[in-house]
């Protein structure tokens, strides 16, 4: 990739970031509602905090990112955010109820044999958290975020595929198309999550491409590989 | 790039292992040679409209519901059918009965009153009230939430199957717990039988609706 697509890639990172933080500010209920009943934080005290400050750190992040300042640091900053976004993602898929998991994947109709569908509900979830972890403690980065993704590019295109689906049996505009798309954060607009998916999938790019490695655990399982902290 | 790749296939390989192994000993595991959608494959209706096909008993539409569960060989009830189920006499002799095959949850949150709870993804906590009654049952109503829940289909399926039902005492509600409940019907929180009655309440109307029915 050329310093000048790395540099496009950083500016579209940082507006989609803007511009996710800001959506949430001017749908402050909405978001409330998502931490309280999505990310099961019940107290009020500690869901309105994070309703209210969530969306200004993103309003931050995508300023950093535009202004292009200490990138080595938000990659990093980056990298936990994609760590933890999977191991909520993951985790809000395998418990307390796998199976609701399992028919979401089964409305995509991609999958008809029993044990392939029961492997796919069983494993997808965990190693979403497994995939998480190691962003976290900075393991294997490049070849996690290799494996982000290949799973990132595929379900994003399902995911389309069937809001379309629906929009053209409601008649409903496209980006007015909310449903449980089975990607671990309830009903949601396929707009936005189409938004969400390019970001999930622009850091994972990122991370590709060797960003990230300050405070790693081991960013390389064998050394010798170089990093691009563009 | 080789050894990204590498790498990627080594985190996919120890992933998978360390997620099946997880999903095992999970509480809430998957059982992965379960088949968890018996009978043949149902098509998901993205949207459900006209689910109970036509009203002069004419051959439903393609991709109703009312089709769907002809096709797997079973029956329809309505709303009005499915509330004349609950007030026939026999259900105080257990001749008809409903079940519940949402999950505990939303069974303790409420449930049509004497309904039997059926998880079907954790039949083996069930079995047990469950198979006698429907053994000894001459109507059994599945339900689930309404919409597009289909949970109810794949129980009545399941069970029907593997206890030899006769499929014409196999009834499906399709409006589920969801219908019942907006429709102001009566309702039982907690366990089965607990005494906890309530009617439901609609959305639109006014809180504080007092007195249960029965």
């Amino acid at each position: 990739m050329s310093a000048a697509a790395a540099r496009l890639a950083r500016w579209v990172l940082g507006g989609l970031f803007i511009y996710l933080g800001l959506s949430k500010v001017l749908h402050g209920a909405e978001f409330l509602k998502y931490v309280q009943e999505q990310l099961l934080v019940r107290n009020p005290f500690f869901a309105g905090g994070i309703a209210a400050v969530a969306p200004w750190l993103e309003v931050l992040y995508g300023a950093w990112l535009l202004a292009g300042i200490a990138r080595p640091a938000a990659a990093v900053i980056g990298r936990w955010q994609l760590g933890i976004v999977f191991i909520i993602m993951g985790l809000h898929k395998a418990l307390p109820h796998p199976e609701a998991f399992l028919k979401l994947v089964r409305q995509y109709d991609l999958v008809t044999h029993p044990l392939l569908l029961n492997a796919i509900g069983a494993a997808l979830p965990w190693f979403e958290v497994f995939c998480g972890v190691l962003l976290l403690a900075g393991v294997a980065v490049r070849g996690t975020a290799l494996n982000l993704v290949v799973m990132l590019v595929p379900f994003t295109v399902v995911v389309i595929w069937r809001a379309l689906g629906i929009a053209a049996a409601t008649g409903l505009p496209f980006c007015a198309v909310k449903f449980d798309c089975g990607c671990g954060g309830g009903e949601v607009y396929i707009c936005a999550k189409v938004i969400e998916n390019t970001v999930l999938l622009l850091l994972s790019a990122w991370l590709l491409r060797g960003a990230g490695r300050p405070l790693c655990l081991r960013h390389t399982l064998r050394p010798g590989q170089g990093s691009a902290d563009a | 790039m080789k050894k990204v790749l590498l790498e990627g296939a080594g985190v996919a390989g120890l992933g998978l292992l360390l997620a099946l192994a997880a999903n095992h000993l999970s509480p809430r595991r998957l059982e992965l040679t379960r088949n968890y959608f018996p009978g043949a494959p149902l098509a998901m209706p993205i949207v459900r409209t006209n689910p109970a096909g036509p009203a002069d008993g004419s051959i439903p539409p393609p991709g109703s519901t009312a089709a769907r569960l002809r096709e797997h060989g079973l029956q329809l009830a309505g709303h009005d059918q499915a509330v004349q189920f609950f007030h026939d006499p026999r259900r105080a002799v257990e001749e008809v009965i409903f079940i519940d095959a949402r999950d505990e949850a939303h069974y303790a949150a409420g449930h049509i009153p004497g309904a039997y709870a059926f998880d079907r993804f954790h039949p083996e906590n069930h079995l047990v009230s469950v198979v006698p009654a429907c053994q000894a049952a001459r109507v059994i109503v599945f339900y689930c939430g309404g919409g597009d829940c289909d949970d109810s289909e794949h129980a009545a399926i399941m069970l029907r199957d593997s206890l030899a039902l006769p499929r014409e005492k196999v009834f499906v509600y399709d409006g589920g717990f969801n219908e019942w409940s907006a429709r102001g019907l009566p309702i039982e929180r907690g366990a089965r039988n607990s005494g906890d009655l309530a009617p439901a309440t609609p959305p639109a109307a006014p809180a504080g609706n007092e007195g249960a029915p029965r």
